[in-house]
């Protein structure tokens, strides 16, 4: 009932597509934060995989490219995205409204349409849960985030993130189809610590993370992408969260960079979007 | 033999361990407890049906993923209860243990892999399974067990509880030690863990005072589960009597009982 009401909710928003980065009417400035501090905030968000895990691309098939599947421009050139929303609680259900409004109207410019997982096409899934490995055990979610892995890995590895502060999983794909899929399934309560990470921190860095493949980063404070332990979370995306997405969102020529020039052409657009005070 | 209905009963006492509850024992320590509050303490733990159960034959017990207490600790809390039951309580492994007790970093989510599921769930249905499940992931303070009981004499055959490791992983603690006690107690008298005082073993986290040794009324509640030996022959209301009037006697030999 709560999956209903939430989805009618969301429709109310979906297919807003209206470009909000009119720069006629923005007052320019310095960037607030120094060129080396930024570029070291994207280089934390968006690890440079292949240099991670020691792969080079010349080694995996195509489809396999980290630009196309670890990169942060996964979903750009997307003017409509489908999503999902599994696990939200009825309290939950008018933040999040908010918050996507937020996101896809205010910040990105494009439109988000809520769907029926088991009847329409999708790009996108989000998982809120109270207990992830638990919940990854249902069939509900298991049929989605086992992907091909074996049980007994896909065991291990919920076994396994018990232990680090988050527990967090980002299966991305591309579908026989060539369409992209991004699905992430999260915990509500993050933190190690005593404290909730309320529902909203949770809500908007699950968001930022399915459509950049951003990981946490407390280089630049306060952003969505902080750890819950370590900063002071905003109430909203923060400065430098919307120059990041807008950024990443309203160019389409980032594909075939390799990482170093695509790092380069993302702190100079970010540099220049933060300038613009939005 | 065990029957299906009989275990699964017993699955649900898997004890939702988060929420405080507002129930306060109204006697404070040291005050001899009245025959009211004893039927009150009663009625908590067994509710209306008051199915007594308790081991006939020897415990062998095991203890797997404990790192809260020591191996010492942990053999001194069964030997306290071992003073406390005419079954003799000993430590075991492999096949003779008929109560064996595994913490683990998520209880839930362990009870739903092919190590423990058969185990825990023994023909129960997916959906029921499930459900019960969800009502002990949210906070992850809980534990789950399963007892094998005799349909013919009700005894205890063998306890099983997957318990978890952390608690003060996420906000509410239960001291470690304390945490053992009520365990043991729990799979010593199969009570249901559901409608507690706060003064009991038997209580809920969060802000609960490490235990030494086992409170009065608990003492005296496992003293009678383990005194008379034909529950099953009793009705529920003489069931109920018999407990209070041995729990009754036994808190006045200790100075305790009105």
């Amino acid at each position: 009932m709560g999956r209903l009401f939430f989805k009618r909710l969301v429709k109310t928003c979906a297919l807003i597509a209206v470009l909000t980065t009119t720069t006629t009417q923005t007052a320019w400035a310095e960037s607030p934060y120094p060129r080396e501090q930024v570029e070291r905030h994207l280089r934390a968000m968006f690890t440079d995989l292949d240099s991670f895990i020691g792969l080079s691309e010349k080694n995996l098939p195509p489809k396999y490219f980290s630009h196309d599947l670890a990169g942060f421009d996964f979903f750009v050139g997307k003017k409509k995205i489908q999503a999902y929303f599994f696990g939200i609680k009825k309290e939950e259900i008018e933040p999040g409204r908010a918050i996507l409004e937020n996101l896809f109207s205010d910040i990105l410019g494009i439109s988000l349409s809520v769907v029926d997982p088991y009847k329409e096409k999708f790009d996108l899934i989000v998982y809120l849960s109270d207990n992830l490995p638990f919940d990854a055990m249902s069939p509900r979610y298991m049929s989605i985030l086992k992907g091909n892995s074996t049980e007994k890995t896909y065991i291990k590895n919920l076994r396994s993130s018990e232990k680090p502060s988050t527990v967090y999983m980002t299966p991305r794909s591309l579908r026989d189809t060539g369409e992209k899929l991004s699905v992430v399934a999260t915990e509500r309560y993050m933190s190690e610590k005593t404290e909730i990470y309320s529902f909203a921190a949770q809500f908007r860095y699950t968001l930022f993370t399915a459509l950049t493949g951003a990981w946490f980063s407390d280089i630049i404070q306060p952003s969505v992408v902080n750890r819950p332990e370590t900063a002071s979370l905003p109430d909203s995306f923060a400065p430098i969260d919307r120059a990041v997405l807008r950024v990443i969102f309203s160019h389409d020529d980032w594909s075939g960079l390799a990482y170093e020039p695509k790092m380069k052409l993302l702190t100079d657009r970010v540099m220049e979007q933060l300038s613009r005070n939005l | 033999m065990k029957s299906f209905s009989t275990l699964f009963h017993s699955f649900l006492i898997a004890a939702v361990m988060v929420v405080a509850l507002s129930f306060t024992v109204p006697v404070q320590a040291g005050e001899p407890y009245s025959r009211n509050q004893v039927l009150a303490y009663i009625d908590q733990t067994y509710g209306q049906d008051m199915r007594v159960r308790r081991y006939r034959g020897d415990v062998v017990w095991s203890v797997a993923g404990n790192e809260d207490l020591s191996g010492d600790e942990i053999r001194a809390v069964f030997d306290a209860f071992d003073k406390l039951t005419p079954v003799s309580l000993r430590s075991g492994d492999g096949e003779n243990v008929n109560l064996a007790i595994e913490y683990v970093n998520n209880v839930a989510f362990e009870a739903m892999t092919p190590r423990y599921r058969p185990k825990l769930q023994n023909g129960a249905a997916d959906d029921a399974y499930i459900k019960t499940l969800s009502q002990v992931a949210e906070k992850r303070k809980n534990l789950v067990s399963i007892i094998e009981a005799s349909d013919t004499d009700q005894s205890i055959l063998s306890g099983f509880v997957l318990a978890e490791k952390h608690w003060a992983k996420r906000g509410t603690y239960m001291p470690p030690r304390r945490y053992l006690m009520k365990i043991v107690f729990l799979m010593l008298t199969d009570t249901k863990g559901e409608h507690l005082p706060q003064g009991s073993v038997q209580a809920r986290a969060p802000d609960l005072a490490e235990l030494t040794k086992l409170p009065a009324m608990d003492t005296a509640l496992i003293h009678a589960v383990y005194t008379y030996d034909n529950w099953n022959q009793l009705t529920p209301a003489q069931a109920r009597e018999q407990m209070a009037r041995t729990m009754m006697s036994d808190l006045q030999k200790n100075g305790r009982g009105e």
